[in-house]
């Protein structure tokens, strides 16, 4: 039991240490928030044409959402202002979503809001544009004639009561406050035993 | 003696050869691999891929209830970022898989390292380079290995620190080997309970019982700290996984069980004609019985090192059905100490019956199917899937082991 007691002094030499980075790890995770969006994709559809086709879906952008994924990572990288909001943006093919994600602090919320509205309009944009040039004005043959066919279905936003969670619960916080004096007060009787050890 | 020796080896590693071309011709007819390979052909090297998922996101203890101490995380990190492109954008380990198929060669180059590290550390002053080179390759072709390289699981990098642990002779490099096995796999706390019940060594092993879990509790916390998740959650789960009994289906349990514990689903499995359900309660009680009677023996005599190590690794390989037959994989440092030992009759039973394959060579019974995309040749192929003669063969033998190392330790003791 012996080698678990520490004196006054080595108490608040560890209590020195390990305040400011149990501080520091408090402070930095405290306010983190994750933002969560989910839009449904936009699709080119043509119903009911010709005898045997009921409905043609087609995908308006797929891989192209990574340009404007890319534009925002770039712009965030480049700005000081913004550079702790995190931003990820993928679309999932089972569920036929774009997911936008984005990590920051409580107080970002609101240019949190603003750059999400910008990716969806962004998103809507490239929609638009995709089925104007590709879809829009696109013939197809029905027993003698030709007929433009498709229609715009657009990205359509989900609705998330909740949309702002956040990164870390108090119980956590607390946890991480008191680690790096945990791990100093065992590393201080590891190394005492160690040198006891040795010095045999 | 020791030509003869090398020689019984050489004809068992042919042994191992004719399996592992076996499963080659299987693979090329079939498509898939046979037998004791996990019958879900769509899901190889998932045990990899869904904790490389979870390593870059959020909710590792939280949302999926990981079981897995934070330093697995903290390595699958590390290889993602030395060996891997961009994954945060991919939402699942399937499609992490697809995309990154070829990111799996550094984790089989680290298998065979580990491989390697373990066979050099366990048998360097034990037998020649020569014999040395023969077991790596034997060990390589067993069915334990090739299961957990199939499944791509992390228990491989247990191998060689187990070894690191049983032979270094200084306290504090055992303590810090113990450690990282704790932090590895949690179970590996049972080798700990071993030396701490059995008193009449505790002089001998003071500094390993004192420093091991100060260790254990650095590296836990540290690793935590950098993975930056709730993982003070981890026990809870790890709580939640051991008292859950319908973790696995009788097809999983049945498909490469260590212990007789497994017989308990043949029930589930066998549709033909019906099992009594006290069958695997006897079973079970059977084995119980022998695992209490280790612990009460451990507790009373005084049991070297070596030997509590090699006790401590069979209750592990024998005790649950859910820690999966890749335990099996413990034996590499065990063999090592029994050829040292000259214990020819406990080391044929694991090298002849558990790293031997050709027993799963041998169906025995075969169950419904379906089709499926095999991942590893990408063709849409009929399961047809049996349970071999060796996935009963292991576990009896895995249990003759106990049984024979109990008593042998008895008479000694005695």
């Amino acid at each position: 039991m012996k080698l678990f007691k520490i004196s006054l002094k080595e108490f608040i030499f560890l209590i020195l240490i390990s305040a400011p980075i149990g501080a520091f790890l408090y402070l930095n995770n405290y306010n983190k928030i994750k933002y969560q969006l989910t839009a449904k994709q936009g699709f080119a559809i043509a119903e009911n044409f010709c005898e045997n086709i009921t409905l043609i879906r087609t995908n308006l952008i797929d891989s192209d959402v990574s340009l404007i994924s890319d534009k925002y990572k770039a712009r965030d990288h480049n700005s000081v202002l913004h550079s702790d909001i995190k931003f990820n943006m993928f679309v999932r093919k089972d569920t036929q979503t774009y997911e936008i994600i984005f990590t920051g602090r409580s107080g970002q919320k609101g240019r949190i809001n603003q750059i999400a509205n910008e990716v969806l309009n962004d998103i809507s944009q490239a929609e638009i544009s995709s089925f104007n040039n590709n879809f829009k004005n696109l013939k197809l043959h029905c027993k003698s004639g030709e007929f433009k066919i498709f229609k715009i279905q657009p990205m359509e936003k989900i609705n998330n009561e909740f949309p702002y969670t956040r990164e870390y619960k108090n119980s956590y916080l607390c946890f991480l406050s008191i680690l790096p004096f945990a791990i100093l007060y065992l590393l201080k009787i590891s190394l005492r035993y160690i040198i006891k050890l040795r010095n045999k | 003696m020791k030509k003869n020796n090398f020689y019984i080896l050489l004809i068992l590693f042919i042994l191992s050869c004719i399996n592992f071309l076996y499963i080659v011709w299987f693979f090329e007819i079939n498509g898939y691999l046979p037998p004791p390979f996990f019958y879900d052909v769509t899901d190889t090297f998932n045990d990899f891929y869904n904790t490389l998922y979870w390593s870059i996101h959020d909710g590792i203890y939280d949302v999926w209830g990981s079981v897995y101490p934070p330093i697995n995380f903290i390595f699958l990190q590390i290889y993602q970022f030395l060996f891997m492109g961009e994954i945060l954008e991919m939402w699942s380990p399937s499609v992490i898989r697809g995309s990154e198929a070829r990111s799996i060669m550094p984790l089989l180059l680290i298998y065979a390292l580990s491989l390697v590290m373990a066979v050099r550390i366990s048998f360097k002053h034990i037998v020649d380079f020569k014999t040395q080179f023969i077991l790596f390759f034997i060990f390589m072709l067993s069915p334990a290995f090739l299961f957990a390289v199939e499944r791509g699981n992390l228990i491989i990098l247990c191998i060689p620190v187990l070894s690191w642990y049983i032979f270094t002779k200084n306290q504090i490099s055992r303590a810090l080997a113990l450690s990282i096995l704790f932090n590895l796999k949690p179970y590996f706390v049972i080798f700990y309970i071993f030396l701490l019940i059995n008193r009449k060594s505790h002089h001998k092993n003071k500094d390993l019982l004192f420093l091991s879990p100060i260790f254990g509790l650095i590296i836990f916390l540290f690793s935590g700290l950098l993975i930056n998740e709730p993982f003070y959650l981890m026990p809870l789960n790890l709580l939640g996984f051991a008292t859950n009994s319908a973790l696995l289906s009788p097809a999983e349990a049945l498909t490469f069980p260590s212990s007789i514990g497994a017989f308990g689903y043949l029930r589930g499995l066998v549709t033909e004609f019906k099992i009594a359900p006290i069958f695997g309660d006897i079973v079970k009680l059977i084995l119980y019985v022998y695992l209490i009677n280790t612990l009460v023996l451990v507790y009373n005599k005084k049991i070297n090192f070596e030997e509590l190590a090699i006790l401590s690794i069979i209750f592990i390989a024998n005790f649950s059905t859910s820690t999966g037959g890749y335990s099996l994989l413990y034996y590499i440092p065990v063999l090592a100490l029994l050829y040292g030992k000259r214990d020819w009759t406990i080391f044929g039973i694991i090298i002849i019956c558990i790293y031997i394959g050709l027993w799963d060579m041998i169906p025995i019974y075969n169950y419904s199917g379906g089709n499926s995309i095999a991942y590893l040749s990408g063709e849409v192929v009929k399961v047809s899937p049996y349970m071999s003669f060796g996935s009963i063969l292991r576990p009896i033998a895995n249990f003759v082991v106990l049984v024979l190392f109990f008593y042998r330790l008895k008479k000694v003791s005695e």
